[in-house]
């Protein structure tokens, strides 16, 4: 029995391959099932979550990557756009079958400035400047009133404000026009809108609108406002 | 300390008869055949040559090496046995086909299961009938009931458990003399370390059990 310790050696030796052996296996089977559930649970591809009618909620923009919030915009221009076209073709639907047009919506004229954008270079470009300057703010507002479809006297006036202040004087006349329809006795409507008509060219239309509005209602800011625009006029 | 363990189950064809189900039907068979050729097979190891030495203790077993001659001298007697019979050449076993179709000889032909079977694919054994007697190797309950019934002549009963048992089955695969090989090199091991006190091995384990099918070559290192 000279060799009982080189057997024992021998036995030692084999246990510890059958454990490396064993474990190996068992090791793979860990990480086949990790995988397995890592497939199972992966997250939809945004190309997916893209073609499903959901318009999409505004991704955080990161500050260390300045390239990202514009190609964000882009998604979400094209996803309104597909919505914008509905819309209109819904709106046109209820136009011809009712003879009397109902009042607007909100939805209706964001998608028409939407149309407006999107088509016009210029004003795309010009677009995609403003939501670098504000923080794409006007876009999460866009989107979310798209998602409710409904507006509000203040929500209209502070879009025309924002229009107004990124001297974007057309669509800021569009919102101002939506809040008068809503409340046409509020004055801070009327002097946006004047600013607007002033900033356009269009000074004696402005002085014709607050000339108007002076008639029925006093209010001494849109008097003043009007003497302004009386005396650069002259 | 296991000296007594050791020599129960060393190899003898002089051993006491363990009657499994498949020796008693081999046996069986034997006693009613009425076919002047036999063929008794099976796996090496499962008891051929101790079922002929045991049924049939007055006639000589003949080897494989014998020749012609050998067989002519013995055709004095009625039954001829030959064991390992797989060795032999084409030419001696058409003599002893041709000597058994005469009816006046009877021969018992032990050999190796696959031999065998190349042996009764050839022409002159195919068309004729021939009784072939299977041995088969002994089941899991058979070998337990076989080392106990020899512990218990030495009272060493209870040195196996049951996890032990399967182990031995698994290396051994019902081989009657591997069983009976395996048995006394792990005795021969754990009597070397009992005597030498070492304390990790004093009674039969895993590794005694891997211990002895390495030395057996029976598992691979």
């Amino acid at each position: 029995m000279s060799d009982f310790f080189e057997l024992e050696r021998k036995c030692k030796q084999l246990k510890r391959k059958k454990l490396i052996k064993y474990s190996s296996i068992f090791l793979l089977f860990i990480i086949l099932i990790g995988v397995a559930i890592y497939f199972i649970t992966k997250p939809q591809p945004l190309k997916s979550l893209h073609t499903t009618k959901i318009t999409p909620k505004p991704q955080p923009t990161n500050p260390t990557k300045p390239t990202k919030p514009k190609v964000i915009v882009k998604i979400k221009e094209k996803n309104i756009t597909k919505v914008v076209v509905k819309k209109v073709k819904v709106f046109i639907e209820k136009n011809i079958t009712k003879p009397t047009p109902p009042a607007p919506t909100l939805s209706l004229d964001i998608n028409l400035t939407k149309i407006q954008k999107i088509d016009n270079p210029k004003q795309k470009a010009k677009a995609e400047l403003k939501t670098k300057k504000t923080n794409t703010q006007p876009i999460k507002k866009q989107t979310s009133i798209l998602q409710n479809e409904t507006i509000t006297f203040n929500k209209a006036l502070t879009l025309a404000k924002k229009y107004y202040e990124n001297a974007d004087y057309e669509n800021s006349i569009k919102w101002c026009k939506l809040a008068s329809k809503i409340d046409n006795n509020d004055e801070r409507v009327w002097k946006l809108y004047a600013l607007n008509l002033e900033k356009t060219g269009q000074k004696e239309k402005a002085i014709k609108l607050l000339k108007t509005y002076l008639k029925y209602k006093n209010s001494l800011e849109l008097k003043y406002l009007l003497q302004r625009f009386e005396n650069e006029k002259n | 300390m296991y000296e007594n363990l050791i020599k129960e189950f060393e190899d003898s064809l002089n051993d006491e008869v363990f009657e499994t189900i498949s020796f008693n039907f081999a046996k069986k068979e034997l006693e009613e055949s009425k076919n002047n050729l036999r063929f008794l097979i099976g796996i090496p190891g499962t008891g051929k040559s101790f079922l002929l030495t045991h049924f049939y203790p007055d006639t000589p077993i003949l080897s494989s090496t014998l020749t012609k001659e050998d067989i002519d001298k013995n055709l004095n007697q009625e039954l001829i046995i030959i064991d390992e019979a797989q060795m032999l050449d084409n030419s001696l076993i058409e003599y002893i086909r041709t000597l058994a179709d005469t009816k006046k000889y009877t021969f018992i032909l032990s050999m190796h299961l696959t031999e065998a079977k190349k042996i009764l694919q050839k022409e002159h054994f195919k068309s004729r009938t021939i009784d072939i007697i299977e041995l088969k190797p002994i089941t899991k309950q058979e070998m337990i009931q076989y080392i106990n019934v020899k512990l218990l002549k030495n009272n060493a009963n209870h040195l196996f458990s049951k996890k032990e048992f399967n182990k031995i089955y698994k290396y051994t695969k019902g081989n009657f003399r591997y069983i009976k090989k395996f048995v006394k090199t792990l005795f021969e091991l754990l009597d070397f370390a009992v005597s030498n006190n070492i304390q990790k091995h004093s009674k039969i384990n895993s590794c005694l059990i891997t211990m002895t099918a390495i030395k057996l070559g029976l598992e691979n290192e």
